[in-house]
C-alpha cells in the first residue's frame, strides 16, 4: 500500500491559494443520536440533556448561517429510528427549512438506517436536503463546480465498505463525500462500513466526511484526500468526554482549510478523587475542589467554577476510608449541587481493613476472610473479583454490624 | 468469681433477709412458696436489672417483686472477683426503670466501680448477656434443654473458644443477616428488590412494546401522510393545470380562425358590434324595402297612369278635331241644334205665319176698306215699328249692356276657362318637361322604357306648350274685345237714342208706348180690322220677328259651322259628333282625372323617394362601415339586401362556428368543472385524512411517555437488576463462604463439647452413656449413643433426659468459661431423679464444687445436708 504523502502545511497553503477561486464552505457534523435513552441520568436530566441536544442542534444551523456555510454534511446517527419521536423530526424538519439555500448532505448510519420505515423516507424533506440513498450517489451542484458523494446505511450492519474499488468520476472536479462508517486498521474487519485507509487514498475525494465515531479525529489525510471524524456535536454518556463540537471550514481542490470547533452545549468531565482520610463531607468536598485545581496558585478559579457551573461531572471516589465513615451519596450530591451544573457521584472508595491481619486470627471473621481472600485469588477475571470483594465487604459486615448495609446504589 | 452474700432488704414477700455463701457448694432449702425462686430472681435482678416488659405479673419482675406495701424494692449483692476483690452491688427499683437506683462499689475501699455497667454489671462479671446468663449458669427445674438465646451468645461464646472470646462475632446473626438481605433482594413472596425490578421490568417491556407499537403506527402513519401528501399534492397540481385550462377556455378571446377572417375582410370591430350593426342595419333596411317597395308601387301606378293616360291622349289624338272645340261646345251645338231646330221651327212657323198673314191680310184688305180712319198711324209698316220697337229693346239691351256686370260675368267666365285652360296646359307642359328629363336619364342609362318616357313627356310638354299660347292669346284677345265692345256700345247707344228720337220725332209719339197708345186709340178704334190688322201684325210681327231671325241664314250659318266642326271633327252628323264628342269628353275627362291622379301620385313618389332616400342614407350609414360595402352602389335594394344577407349569413356561419366552439368549449368545460369538482373532492378528502392521520400522530403519544424514557428507565432497570443480582450473587458467595468458615470453626469446638458433654453424662449416669453428639446449630439437639447406636433423647426417660441437658449445661459452661470460676445454679434440677442417679449427681458436684460455686435451691431434702434453710430463716 502506498503511503500518504504528507505535505507541509506551507504547501497546502499554496495549493490552497491556487485552488482559491474554487473552495466550498462546509459544516460537516455527526451522531446526534436524537431521542436516544440515556440511562447514566435520572430521568429529568435526561431531558435536559435532550433539549441540550436540540439546542445544539439549531446552533449548528444558526452558525452554518452566520458562517455562510455552503454545505452541511451530516453523516449518519442523527437519531435512533426506532425510538424518534415525530416531534423531533418536525423540529429538524423546521431546522432544515430555514437553513435554506444551504444544502444538507445526510447519509444515513446504521441507528438511522435508510430502511422502508426510516423517517427519511416516510417524512417529506425540504428541497435543500439531500438524503443519499443505499447505492452510491452523486449530487452535482454546477455553480460550486462541486460533486458530493454519498449513501446511507440500509439496514443497521453494513459488512462490505461502501468505499472499496470508489473513484470518483471527474477528478477535476471538486469531490466530497458523506458516510456513516468505521476505519478499520490494517486487516481489522468491522460490522459497521468498514473503510480502508488505502480506501480513502484510493477515492479521489478531496474531502471526506465521516460519522459512527463519536470523537473527533483531528484533520486526517491520505493520498490527496483530507478526512476527518467530526465526533459527536454533544457528549451523551461518561464515556463522550471533553469538548464535542462539529468540522468547519473550506475544502478546494487538494486543499482542506478544517479546523474542528467546539459547539456542545456542556461538556462530560470525568474526575476521579482520591479521598483517602477523608472522615466526613468537607474533607471529600476539599478532595474535589484540590483535584478540580481550585487550591492551585495558578490556575483561574472563576473560569473552573465557570465550568463546573455549566459541564456535566461524573466524580468517582476512590481510595480507602474509615470503615466507621459511611459516605451517603445522596447526601454528597447535594452538597456538590451549590457549586455543581450536575455531579454524579460513583463510590468506589474501600473500608480501611487489614484483611490480611484479619485472616490470620482464628475465629469465625478471621477465617471467613481467610477463604474470602483465597478466593479472591483465584478468581478469574476482573468481575468475578469485584463480586468477591463485594461479597467479603457484605460478609464482614453482616459479621460486624449483624446487617448488610446498603450497596445498592 | 464468688457470691459472698446478699441483703434482701425488699424485694417481693422477702424483707431483710441476709444470707451468705459458701464458696463451693451450697444447697437453700425451703418448702414451696419460701422464697427460693424469689431469691434466685433477685440474683438475677442484682446482676442484670429488671427489664421485663411484659404484662402479665409472673413474667414482669417489676411487679411482681416490688412490693405492694413499700414502692420500691432493692438489696445488696457482695462479690468476689477473680483477683480476690470485693464489690457491693447496691441496688433498688422503682416502679419504671428510671427509678431505679444501682450503685457498685468496692467493698472495702468504697470506690465505686465504673468499669463496670452500671444497669447490667453482669454484662461483664459473667461475659454473658440476660439471656445467655439464664441458658447457661441458670439451670432451671425441667427446664434444662436449652433453646438458642436470643443473643446467639453461647454459639458465639462457643465458636471463639479458641480465642479466649473477646470477639463478638456471631455466625447465626450474620448468616440471618445475610439471608435477610437476600430475601430483601429476591424474596419468596416475590417482594425483593430484584423481584419487584423483575416486575417493574415486565411492566416496562409491555409499556416499551405498546410504545414500539405506537411508535411503528407513527412510521406507518407517516408513511400514509407522506402518501397522501403527495397524492394531495397531485391533485392539486392536476387541478391546476384544470382551473387554467377552463380559465384558457373561458377567455379564449383570442379570435377564431374564421373571426379573424371575418375582422380583416369584413369590420373592424367586434363581431357583437358587427352583429349589432347588422340588426340595426336589417332593422332600417326594413324600412328602407318597405319604402321601397311603397315607392315602387308609387311608381308602377304612376306609370300605369301615365301608361293610361298616354293610351288616353293617343285616343284623344283621334278626336283631334274635338280639341280646339269651344269649351261649352256641346252645349253651343246643343244650342244651335236647338237653334236650328228653333230655326227650323221658326221657319215652319213663318210658313205658317206668313199663311195665316195672307189669309189675315186678306181679311185686313178686306178689313181696311171698312176702316179708314187714322189711317196715316196706321200707315206705319210695320218695319218702323218694328225698328223702334228694336232700337227701344236695342236701347234697352244697351243699357242693360252698359251694367258691366252683365257685360262683365260674361266674359269673366270666359276668362276664367281660359285661364283655367292655361294653366292645366302650363303643368302638362312642365311634366312633359319633366319626363323628357327621363328620356336624357334613359339617354345616358340606355334605358328604352325611360326614352319613351321621356319621349311621351316631350310630346306632351310641346302640345301643351301649344295649347297654353292658344289659351293665353285667346284670352288676351277675348280682353281686348270686351273694351272696345263697351266702346261700341255706348256709341250706339247714342246713335239708337238719336234714331229713337228722330222716330218719336216723326211719329209725334214720346215713345213707343205712346205710338202704341195711340195706335191702340186707333186701333180701339177700328176694333176688328184693328183687330185682325193687329192678329196680322202680331204675326207679321212674330213672322217678322222669325224673319228677324233670318232663320233659313242662321240655320245655314249654323249648318256651315256644323259642317265646319263636323268637318274638323270628322264627323258626319250631330249624333256622330255628339258621340264623339261625349268620347272625346270621356277621354278628355278621364285624361284629366288621370292626369290629376298622376300628378297626386308623382307628388306620393316623390315624397316617398324622399323617406326612401332618407331611409337609404341611414342604412348606407350602417352597411357602409363593412368594409366589403360599395357605398357608390345608390338606390340598389338587391345589393343592400344582398349585402346584408351576406354580411348575415357570415356573421351567422361564425355565430354558428362560434356558438359550435363554445359549445365544445362549454362542453369542456363541463368536463373540466366536472373533474375539477371530484379533484376538489378528492383533495378536501385527501386532506381530511391527512389531519387525520396529523391528528393520530400528535396524539397518538398523548398521556404517553417517550419510548425512550421507556427504555432509559428499562435500561436504568437492568442496570439496577444486574447490580442487584451481583450482590445477590456476592451475599450468596459470603453466606456460603460465611458457613463454611463457620463449619471449619465449629469442627473446633464441637468436639470438645461432646467429649465434655460425655464426660459429664458418664459421671452422672455412672458410665451408662459415655458419647453423645451435640448440634448447636439445631437448638443444641443432643443424641446419644446407646448400644451403639445414636439416639434421640425423646426416647429416653425423663430423668436421663434431664441429666444429659444438666450435662450439657455444664459443658457448656465449662467451655464458656473454661479456667473461670463462675458460679452455677441449680434450681430443683434433680426433680426427676430416682435415688441412684440423685447420689450420683450430688457425688459429681461435690467434686465440682470443688472449683466452682454452686448453688443448689430446692424443696427437697437431698443426700447432703443444705446449708441455708429458709424455712428455718423465717
Amino acid at each position: 500500500m502506498q503511503t500518504a504523502k504528507e505535505v507541509p502545511f506551507g504547501t497546502s497553503l499554496i495549493l490552497g491559494l491556487e485552488a482559491f477561486m474554487n473552495t466550498v464552505k462546509i459544516i460537516h457534523c455527526s451522531d446526534f443520536h436524537f431521542d436516544t435513552p440515556f440511562k447514566e441520568y435520572e430521568k429529568d436530566m435526561a431531558e435536559k440533556r435532550k433539549e441540550d441536544l436540540r439546542e445544539t442542534f439549531t446552533n449548528i444551523i444558526r452558525l452554518a448561517k452566520d458562517e455562510g456555510v455552503q454545505l452541511i454534511l451530516i453523516a449518519g446517527d442523527i437519531f435512533d429510528n426506532s425510538t424518534v419521536t415525530y416531534e423531533t423530526i418536525s423540529t429538524m424538519k423546521r431546522l432544515f427549512e430555514q437553513a435554506q439555500p444551504i444544502h444538507i448532505f445526510i447519509s444515513a448510519g446504521n441507528h438511522d438506517p435508510l430502511n422502508s420505515n426510516s423517517y427519511y423516507k416516510t417524512v417529506s424533506w425540504p428541497d435543500n436536503v439531500h438524503i443519499f440513498s443505499t447505492d452510491m450517489e452523486k449530487v452535482e451542484i454546477e455553480e460550486l463546480g462541486l460533486r458530493v458523494y454519498g449513501r446511507s446505511f440500509g439496514s443497521s450492519y453494513e459488512r462490505e465498505g461502501f468505499l472499496r474499488n470508489f473513484t470518483v468520476e471527474d477528478p477535476a472536479k471538486l469531490n466530497i463525500m458523506v458516510l456513516h462508517g468505521d476505519v478499520i486498521q490494517g486487516n481489522g474487519s468491522s460490522a459497521y462500513n468498514p473503510i480502508t485507509e488505502s480506501d480513502i487514498y484510493n477515492s479521489g475525494l478531496d474531502y471526506l466526511a465521516l460519522g459512527h465515531i463519536h470523537q473527533f479525529s483531528g484533520i486526517q489525510r491520505k493520498g490527496n484526500t483530507y478526512w476527518s471524524y467530526s465526533g459527536c456535536a454533544e457528549g451523551r454518556g461518561f464515556d463522550e468526554l471533553g469538548p464535542k463540537g462539529i468540522v468547519i471550514g473550506e475544502i478546494g481542490k487538494g486543499y482542506a482549510k478544517l479546523e474542528f470547533q467546539e459547539i456542545c452545549k456542556r461538556r462530560i468531565q470525568v474526575l476521579e478523587v482520591d479521598i483517602s482520610e477523608a472522615e466526613n463531607y468537607d474533607d471529600i468536598i476539599l478532595a474535589i475542589n484540590k483535584k478540580l485545581g481550585l487550591h492551585d496558585e495558578g490556575q483561574d478559579k472563576a473560569e473552573i467554577l465557570d465550568n463546573i457551573k455549566r459541564d456535566i461531572y461524573k466524580i468517582i471516589l476512590q481510595g480507602e476510608i474509615d470503615e466507621e465513615f459511611i459516605i451517603n451519596k445522596s447526601v454528597l450530591e447535594e452538597k456538590l449541587q451549590e457549586n455543581f451544573y450536575y455531579a454524579k457521584i460513583v463510590d468506589l472508595s474501600e473500608v480501611k481493613i487489614d484483611y490480611n491481619a484479619l485472616a490470620e486470627e482464628f475465629n469465625l471473621k478471621g477465617v471467613f476472610v481467610k477463604k474470602m481472600l483465597e478466593r479472591i485469588s483465584l478468581a478469574k477475571s476482573k468481575e468475578e473479583e469485584d463480586k468477591l470483594r463485594l461479597a467479603l465487604r457484605i460478609g464482614l459486615e453482616a459479621l460486624d454490624y449483624r446487617q448488610v448495609r446498603n450497596h445498592e446504589d | 468469681m464468688k457470691i459472698r452474700s446478699i441483703y434482701i432488704k425488699s424485694f417481693g414477700k422477702l424483707k431483710n433477709l441476709n444470707l451468705e455463701f459458701q464458696d463451693g457448694l451450697n444447697i437453700i432449702y425451703g418448702s414451696n412458696e419460701s422464697g427460693k425462686s424469689t431469691i434466685q430472681h433477685f440474683l438475677k435482678a442484682m446482676f442484670y436489672g429488671m427489664n421485663s416488659q411484659k404484662r402479665a405479673i409472673a413474667d414482669n419482675e417489676r411487679k411482681r417483686f416490688i412490693p405492694w406495701n413499700d414502692t420500691r424494692a432493692g438489696g445488696q449483692l457482695i462479690f468476689q472477683d477473680e483477683n480476690g476483690k470485693e464489690y457491693v452491688i447496691d441496688r433498688s427499683f422503682g416502679t419504671l426503670k428510671k427509678e431505679d437506683n444501682t450503685t457498685i462499689y468496692n467493698f472495702i475501699t468504697g470506690q465505686e466501680a465504673v468499669f463496670l455497667d452500671n444497669y447490667q454489671p453482669g454484662k461483664e462479671i459473667f461475659g454473658l448477656g440476660e439471656d445467655a446468663f439464664e441458658k447457661t449458669l441458670f439451670i432451671k427445674q425441667l427446664g434444662a434443654k436449652v433453646a438458642m438465646d436470643k443473643e446467639d451468645e453461647i454459639m458465639k461464646k462457643l465458636s471463639n473458644i479458641q480465642e479466649s472470646g473477646q470477639e463478638d462475632l456471631s455466625y447465626n446473626k450474620a448468616r440471618i443477616a445475610l439471608e435477610n438481605y437476600k430475601k430483601s433482594l429476591r424474596g419468596s413472596r416475590k417482594q425483593g428488590k430484584l423481584d419487584i425490578l423483575e416486575d417493574k421490568i415486565m411492566t416496562l417491556r409491555i409499556e416499551q412494546q405498546e410504545l414500539e407499537a405506537l411508535h411503528q403506527s407513527n412510521i406507518e402513519d407517516s408513511k400514509y401522510l407522506q402518501e397522501s401528501l403527495n397524492k394531495i399534492q397531485i391533485l392539486e397540481h392536476n387541478l391546476e393545470q384544470a382551473l387554467k385550462r377552463k380559465n384558457e377556455f373561458k377567455n379564449s378571446s383570442l379570435p377564431s380562425e374564421e373571426e379573424r377572417k371575418f375582422k380583416e375582410k369584413y369590420f373592424e370591430g367586434t363581431i357583437k358590434e358587427a352583429e349589432e350593426l347588422i340588426y340595426k342595419a336589417t332593422e332600417v333596411y326594413v324600412i328602407y324595402k318597405e319604402r321601397y317597395e311603397a315607392f315602387k308601387t308609387s311608381e308602377e301606378e304612376g306609370n300605369k297612369l301615365k301608361g293610361l293616360l298616354d293610351i288616353e291622349l293617343a285616343e284623344l289624338k283621334h278626336y283631334e278635331g274635338f280639341q280646339g272645340l269651344e269649351e261649352n261646345i256641346e252645349r253651343k251645338i246643343n244650342t244651335l241644334a236647338v237653334e236650328k231646330k228653333e230655326l227650323e221651327g221658326i221657319l215652319q212657323q213663318q210658313s205658317l205665319l206668313q199663311d195665316e198673314v195672307r189669309a189675315l191680310q186678306g181679311r185686313i184688305a178686306y178689313l181696311n176698306n171698312e176702316l179708314k180712319e187714322d189711317g196715316k198711324l196706321i200707315d206705319i209698316t210695320t218695319e218702323e215699328e218694328n225698328n223702334l220697337i228694336k232700337l227701344e229693346e236695342r236701347l234697352q239691351s244697351l243699357s242693360h249692356a252698359i251694367e258691366a256686370e252683365q257685360l262683365k260675368d260674361n266674359k269673366e267666365i270666359k276668362r276664367d276657362i281660359l285661364k283655367d285652360k292655361s294653366s292645366n296646359f302650363r303643368f302638362l307642359m312642365l311634366a312633359g318637361f319633366l319626363m323628357s328629363l327621363a328620356m336624357i336619364y334613359g339617354g345616358i342609362s340606355k334605358s328604352l322604357p325611360a326614352v319613351i318616357i321621356g319621349l311621351v313627356g316631350l310630346l306632351t310638354a310641346i302640345y301643351g306648350y301649344s295649347q297654353y299660347k292658344k289659351a293665353n292669346s285667346q284670352l288676351l284677345a277675348l280682353t281686348k274685345k270686351a273694351s272696345e265692345e263697351i266702346e261700341l256700345i255706348l256709341k250706339e247707344k247714342e246713335e239708337v237714342e238719336q234714331k229713337l228720337m228722330d222716330l218719336y220725332n216723326k211719329y209725334q209719339v214720346k215713345s213707343y208706348m205712346d205710338l202704341k197708345t195711340k195706335l191702340d186709340g186707333c186701333r180701339s178704334t177700328i176694333s176688328t180690322i184693328e183687330g185682325i190688322k193687329g192678329n196680322i201684325l202680331v204675326k207679321e210681327k212674330q213672322l217678322e220677328k222669325l224673319k228677324a231671325i233670318k232663320a233659313e241664314e242662321a240655320i245655314d250659318k249654323i249648318e256651315k259651322y256644323f259642317l265646319k266642326i263636323f268637318s274638323q271633327c270628322n264627323c258626319a252628323d250631330l249624333d256622330d259628333f255628339f258621340q264623339g264628342l261625349k268620347v272625346y269628353n270621356d277621354i278628355q275627362f278621364t285624361v284629366f282625372k288621370l292626369q290629376d291622379q298622376y300628378k297626386n301620385k308623382k307628388d306620393e313618389m316623390e315624397k316617398k323617394y324622399e323617406t326612401l332616400t332618407s331611409a337609404e342614407k341611414e342604412l348606407k350609414y350602417y352597411l357602409s362601415r363593412f368594409k366589403t360595402f360599395d357605398s357608390t352602389k345608390d338606390n340598389n335594394i338587391v345589393y343592400y339586401e344582398t349585402f346584408i344577407e351576406n354580411v348575415k349569413e357570415v356573421l351567422e356561419s361564425l355565430r354558428i362556428s362560434q356558438e359550435e366552439e363554445s359549445k365544445r368549449l362549454t362542453n369542456l368545460i363541463d368536463c373540466l368543472d366536472e373533474e375539477i369538482a371530484s379533484l376538489n373532492r378528492e383533495i378536501t378528502v385527501g386532506k381530511e385524512f391527512k389531519k387525520d392521520i396529523e391528528h393520530k400522530i400528535e396524539t397518538r403519544f398523548n398521556n404517553k411517555r417517550e419510548l425512550w424514557i421507556v427504555e432509559e428507565e428499562l435500561e436504568q432497570c437492568r442496570e439496577q437488576i444486574a447490580k442487584l443480582k451481583k450482590l445477590y450473587e456476592a451475599s450468596d458467595i459470603a453466606s456460603n463462604v460465611l458457613e463454611e468458615a463457620f463449619q471449619e470453626v465449629q469442627s473446633n469446638f464441637i468436639p470438645s463439647l461432646n467429649t465434655e458433654v460425655a464426660n459429664i453424662l458418664a459421671k452422672v449416669t455412672a458410665g451408662k452413656y459415655n458419647k453423645v453428639t451435640v448440634s448447636p446449630m439445631n437448638n443444641y439437639e443432643i443424641k446419644v449413643q446407646h448400644e451403639e447406636s445414636l439416639r434421640c433423647l425423646d426416647f429416653l426417660s425423663g430423668g436421663t433426659f434431664d441429666q444429659v441437658y444438666f450435662s450439657l449445661r455444664l459443658a457448656l459452661c465449662n467451655l464458656i468459661f473454661k479456667g473461670k470460676s463462675i458460679p452455677v445454679f441449680l434450681d430443683d434440677t434433680f426433680i426427676q431423679y430416682d435415688e441412684h442417679r440423685l447420689n450420683n449427681v450430688m457425688k459429681f458436684l461435690q467434686e465440682y464444687s470443688k472449683d466452682h460455686q454452686v448453688m443448689i435451691f430446692t424443696c427437697r431434702k437431698l443426700p447432703l445436708k443444705e446449708t441455708i434453710n429458709l424455712d428455718m430463716i423465717q
